[in-house]
């Protein structure tokens, strides 16, 4: 019997609030309607630091993901506390396989300081965490950058421009989005 | 430039090459990486791009090397260097080369969307700028008729209006104002469109042969004729004919095409066959058909089936506001044509070019920036471009009686040979006493 993968798998990569891991799971249930998974790996993080840029490669992180992926999984997304970087980028919010299995975002930057110190007046983390995780897993259901700049799929210069946006998809994004997602659950083998 | 904006990256390392282009394609830009200098100006070679980001250091061929190749290629290609801290200095010299501008690797994403974003909203301004240049021009344009006077708005209202209608058109004006044009771009806006456009000059022809030419000849209908010809009221079948020099068809032809218009049918020269034809028929004249219809050298009937709507052009001389855009629109069509610069005409150049009667009109006009794009290389228009500046002033007004023209033709003369009367009489080849009777007679004096 084939199992077709239908459950996005949050990855919790080194030390990250259960509460945003939660509101990650309940976010991607709201905008997908798939089952979410919650999985601890304390392995991928070592792996991938960078030791003179002080940072974590999230090309790595990526690969490593792609490889813990259960069979079951239709997505992975890894959520970090530290500062992610790819081999062009000095740094990077996130990073998402497009059209592709696997996400990783961090919670490094979105806290407001470089230092990731939460800076007081931000918005609750929370919301910039959660649109982070739908942003970047959008472009594994193969969503490019939106033109609309309500729009989660927007692309925002800069953290504080991205909490101007909202944790949704424009209708457009969303056609697309279940579109896709269509095919990633019933004609990809 | 539109958000698909073309980028070509440039760079050794296979990582940043892939990289680079799989994040530039998911920010909907169309991207391709290339990884040395002789393998990106093959790219440039090969199409367009918009936007290079150019590796300062490369093996081989370096990154200012490939920068100066591609803006011989294509000047027109915005190039961002990457360079490393180190390298600053180089990218300052690629900048002073034509570089846009240099980023820092690693890159900073926020830095390079922002760089790419304003690029492509500029080029997108420069885009919209030219676009709404060419609909400002196209606004007083109708096909190839330039003007933006009055009289041509009116005109080309008219050839909007008529222009989807199978009306019969008679098109008025002096010679050189574009009659043919305008009938062009009636058949060009109407239905008939994809059907053939058929011009014919019936003061070109001698009246037999016009006959021919219009009605075709069957198979030994005079001698000579040893094949059947089909004339041009059949090879315009569905679509437009045009008549110029409508005004000096004999009045037998005139007959023949009154028929045609009543009848919508024809017979060959020698022919016996009845021939359907379905053309809706332009005419043209610098006549006065009005007249010629009083003094009977014009049919009436035939006149008034031709001129059911009735197109006048007004000669250049009447319609100055449109000379200024008339010698922009040449010069940029025999700039391309002659591969040419010519941008701008200085004013005394202007002044005398408007004070002109043009006596041919558009057509002289025409040929006479052809000339001046032929002769020189621009950029501007000068004085010694007008050929008729090389026969004399041109007078701001015309003289219209022979006495007047008379009286000026030989003041002229007088000043040219410093008034030596015995000189300026063998010149105009009349005796010393009758130059003196006429310098009495018109009162020329000597101007001091």
């Amino acid at each position: 019997m084939i199992v077709r993968p239908r459950v996005i798998y949050v990855v919790r990569l080194g030390e990250v609030e259960s509460e945003h891991l939660e509101a990650i799971s309940e976010s991607i249930q709201d905008h997908f309607g798939l089952e979410t998974n919650v999985m601890e790996n304390h392995e991928i993080l070592p792996c991938a630091l960078d030791r003179v840029r002080k940072q974590y490669n999230s090309n790595l992180i990526l690969k490593k993901l792609l490889e813990i992926c259960p069979t079951d999984g239709l997505k992975i997304l890894g959520v970090t506390n530290f500062d992610l970087f790819s081999p062009i980028f000095s740094y990077v919010f996130g990073e998402a396989q497009f059209n592709g299995k696997g996400a990783v975002i961090s919670t490094f930057r979105l806290r407001g300081e470089a230092d990731g110190k939460i800076l007081p007046g931000c918005p609750p983390l929370c919301d910039r965490i959660e649109k982070e995780a739908i942003h970047e897993l959008g472009h594994t259901f193969g969503l490019r950058h939106c033109a609309d700049p309500d729009c989660v799929m927007h692309y925002s210069v800069g953290v504080q421009c991205a909490d101007r946006k909202f944790a949704f998809f424009c209708p457009a994004c969303r056609e697309m989005m279940l579109w896709h997602m269509a095919t990633d659950l019933f004609l990809k083998t | 430039m539109t958000e698909d904006a073309k980028i070509l990256v440039v760079d050794d390392e296979p990582i940043v090459c892939l990289s680079l282009a799989n994040w530039l394609q998911e920010e909907n830009y169309l991207a391709k990486a290339v990884q040395d200098g002789p393998s990106a100006i093959e790219a440039i070679k090969e199409q367009n791009w918009d936007i290079v980001l150019l590796d300062l250091k490369m093996p081989g061929m370096d990154g200012l090397e490939v920068l100066r190749k591609i803006k011989e290629i294509a000047p027109q290609i915005v190039i961002i260097m990457m360079t490393a801290y180190a390298s600053v200095p180089s990218s300052v010299q690629a900048m002073k080369e034509g570089a846009y501008d240099y980023i820092i690797k690693p890159l900073d994403v926020e830095e390079l969307t922002l760089m790419l974003k304003k690029i492509v909203e500029h080029q997108q301004l420069v885009t919209e700028n030219f676009l709404l240049r060419k609909r400002l021009t196209d606004r007083y344009a109708f096909g190839d008729i330039i003007g933006k006077s009055p009289e041509m708005v009116k005109v080309f209202e008219l050839i909007d209006t008529v222009a989807d209608t199978n009306a019969t058109v008679l098109i008025t004006g002096e010679t050189g104002t574009g009659k043919e044009l305008v009938a062009r771009a009636i058949h060009t806006n109407s239905s008939r469109r994809y059907s053939p456009f058929i011009a014919v000059s019936c003061a070109a022809l001698p009246d037999t042969l016009l006959e021919s030419e219009l009605f075709g000849y069957d198979k030994g209908a005079f001698t000579g004729a040893d094949r059947t010809k089909k004339g041009r009221f059949e090879l315009a079948h569905g679509g437009t004919l045009f008549l110029d020099e409508i005004g000096d068809i004999s009045m037998k032809t005139q007959i023949k095409l009154l028929r045609v218009l009543q009848e919508k049918k024809f017979q060959r020269l020698g022919g016996t066959d009845l021939i359907d034809v379905d053309v809706r028929l332009i005419t043209a004249t610098n006549r006065e058909l009005a007249e010629a219809v009083e003094k009977g050298q014009f049919r009436s009937d035939l006149y008034y089936r031709l001129n059911v709507v009735n197109i006048h052009l007004p000669p250049l001389r009447e319609r100055k506001d449109d000379i200024p855009l008339l010698i922009t629109h040449f010069m940029e069509k025999f700039n391309v044509e002659f591969n040419k610069k010519f941008d701008r005409i200085e004013q005394p150049a202007l002044n005398l070019v408007l004070s002109y009667p043009w006596p041919g009109n558009v057509r002289e006009l025409e040929n006479v920036i052809e000339r001046a794009t032929v002769i020189d290389h621009g950029p501007e228009l000068k004085v010694q471009h007008l050929p008729f500046c090389n026969l004399e002033q041109a007078p701001s007004s015309q003289p219209e009686s022979l006495e007047e023209v008379e009286k000026m033709h030989i003041a002229r003369m007088l000043d040219r040979n410093d008034w030596n009367v015995a000189q300026t009489a063998r010149v105009l080849n009349i005796d010393r006493s009758t130059l003196h009777k006429k310098i009495k007679k018109f009162g020329l004096e000597r101007q001091q």
